[in-house]
């Protein structure tokens, strides 16, 4: 008695192929959806605590009673300004934690000023800015360095005006 | 001598069942993580949009206030008789309550926000000069809930 | 011999087969595992997100709102700073106490002179801490820390 166990063979290489080749192919799509997941929570986050860092950055500013108090606080709170066309720029630099370090330079919260002296006072152009220095992985769209921008103004008055 | 011929179909169709059905699901899976991340960015981009347009309108009540001063600074500099009304009312968006002595205005933004400001207009031995008085943050609009009534029950008589 | 060679050929096909299963099941287990991690992080993080984000915008708007002379203080309420908002509603005196008690923020509102418990209030979001400091006459920090992530946010009433 002979028995014969045959396998269909060329039908299991072709099911293997295939699986193979779906599993490769939603592999890479699952992947790079994990990873686009990952860095659209860290953009989150970022514009979450930009946010409150940019906003508290404005609030102490329209606080202060002079532009010579506004220059004093960012220069003391700030690591690095300079003049740009007549403007007055500030730079702080973040880590990946946004922590404040003048190392590891993973976010910058820039601030720009101009002046516009009135009659009676002082009337600051402010433009505070978040950006990322280096993109974020996964995205090729330009622009997208930019985590969060406010711009407003202070008026400080020189003479004939009170805030109290 | 009986020859027996056995054909097993080792894995016919199951393999590939099964990679597409753990394919499918950690698909789903992927696209679950990816549909929270980007609701919760989102989120962060709306209160960013609030943000931003609070902080243009603060800056554009701000200017108008420099308007305000800068019309306080002449009537004190070319010391002109007449009501302190009739010279700021050249400024736009100002009115007046209690005679001249406060000034309001209001500022809109694009996200349904607006800021009112109200301005006590004081005086001293140098001059005219404002104190604020209200600075207030609200909505334009406010959301109206009267005509999305639907009757659900009118009861029995 | 044609046996010895049907044995082997199956043997060969079967472990070859059972390889590549066991490959796509171990690719498949690695993948699961790294969307977990992945799926956790998103979540914590949205919750902390949450938590830090409602506060201190819920925060800032209230005082916004209330921005007027003599509207916003902030005074000492069983031994923790809590922000009081006055409001005059017919001729009447109401107050609104925001303040910190039991792992939450939460709000009371009351007339000026009733006596309330902390528990009376309505919860608005849970934190672990949330901090209120007067840093100038009218600029004041509010520091909210959920899940060990602390958010500072500064603000200035401008009306006086």
């Amino acid at each position: 008695m002979n028995n014969k166990l045959s396998l269909n063979s060329k039908t299991s290489l072709w099911e293997i192929i295939m699986s193979v080749l779906i599993f490769t192919v939603s592999g890479v799509i699952m992947l790079n959806c994990f990873g686009i997941a990952r860095f659209t929570q860290i953009r989150a986050n970022d514009k979450t605590i930009a946010g409150a860092i940019i906003q508290s950055d404005m609030e102490i500013i329209k606080s202060l009673n002079s532009a010579d108090e506004v220059h004093e606080f960012l220069s003391d709170s700030y690591d690095s300004n300079n003049m740009d066309n007549g403007k007055y720029v500030y730079r702080k630099y973040y880590d990946k934690s946004w922590k404040q370090s003048s190392i590891d330079k993973e976010y910058a919260v820039c601030i720009t000023l101009s002046h516009n002296n009135s009659k009676s006072g002082n009337l600051i152009n402010i433009n505070i800015t978040a950006e990322k220095e280096k993109p974020y992985p996964f995205t090729k769209k330009e622009g997208l360095n930019k985590v969060f921008s406010v711009d407003s103004k202070k008026f400080f008055p020189a003479s004939g005006g009170s805030h109290g | 001598m009986d020859n027996k011929k056995i054909n097993v179909p080792v894995g016919a169709g199951g393999i590939l069942i099964i990679t597409i059905f753990i394919s499918l699901c950690l698909m789903i899976f992927s696209v679950l993580s990816f549909a929270s991340a980007y609701s919760d960015l989102k989120l962060a981009k709306r209160a960013q949009d609030m943000t931003e347009d609070y902080y243009i309108i603060h800056g554009n009540a701000e200017e108008k206030l420099s308007e305000i001063n800068d019309a306080l600074f002449e009537i004190n500099t070319n010391k002109t008789s007449g009501k302190i009304t009739d010279k700021l009312s050249s400024i736009d968006g100002i009115s007046f309550i209690d005679e001249g002595a406060i000034l309001q205005y209001e500022v809109y933004g694009e996200k349904n926000q607006k800021i009112s400001v109200i301005l006590n207009i004081l005086q001293d031995s140098t001059g005219y000069y404002y104190k604020i008085a209200s600075w207030k943050l609200s909505n334009i609009d406010m959301p109206d809930y009267e005509d999305n009534t639907i009757d659900v029950w009118k009861g029995t008589e | 011999m044609n046996k010895q060679n049907n044995i082997n050929q199956f043997s060969f096909q079967f472990v070859f087969i059972m390889i590549i299963n066991l490959i796509i099941v171990i690719l498949s287990v690695m993948i699961i595992s790294l969307g977990k991690n992945i799926y956790d992080n998103i979540n914590n993080d949205r919750n902390t997100n949450y938590d830090l984000r409602v506060s201190l915008s819920y925060i800032a708007n209230k005082i916004r709102q209330s921005d007027k002379k003599d509207a916003v203080e902030i005074t000492e309420l069983n031994g923790i700073n809590s922000v009081v908002i006055n409001e005059v509603y017919d001729e009447e005196e109401y107050r609104t106490y925001i303040y910190f008690y039991d792992g939450a923020i939460y709000e009371m509102f009351t007339d000026r002179d009733s006596a309330f418990d902390l528990s009376d209030g309505m919860k608005i979001t849970d934190v672990d801490l949330f901090e209120i400091n007067v840093i100038e006459d009218s600029l004041y920090k509010f520091a909210a820390i959920s899940k060990e992530e602390r958010a500072e946010l500064y603000l200035s009433v401008y009306s006086r």
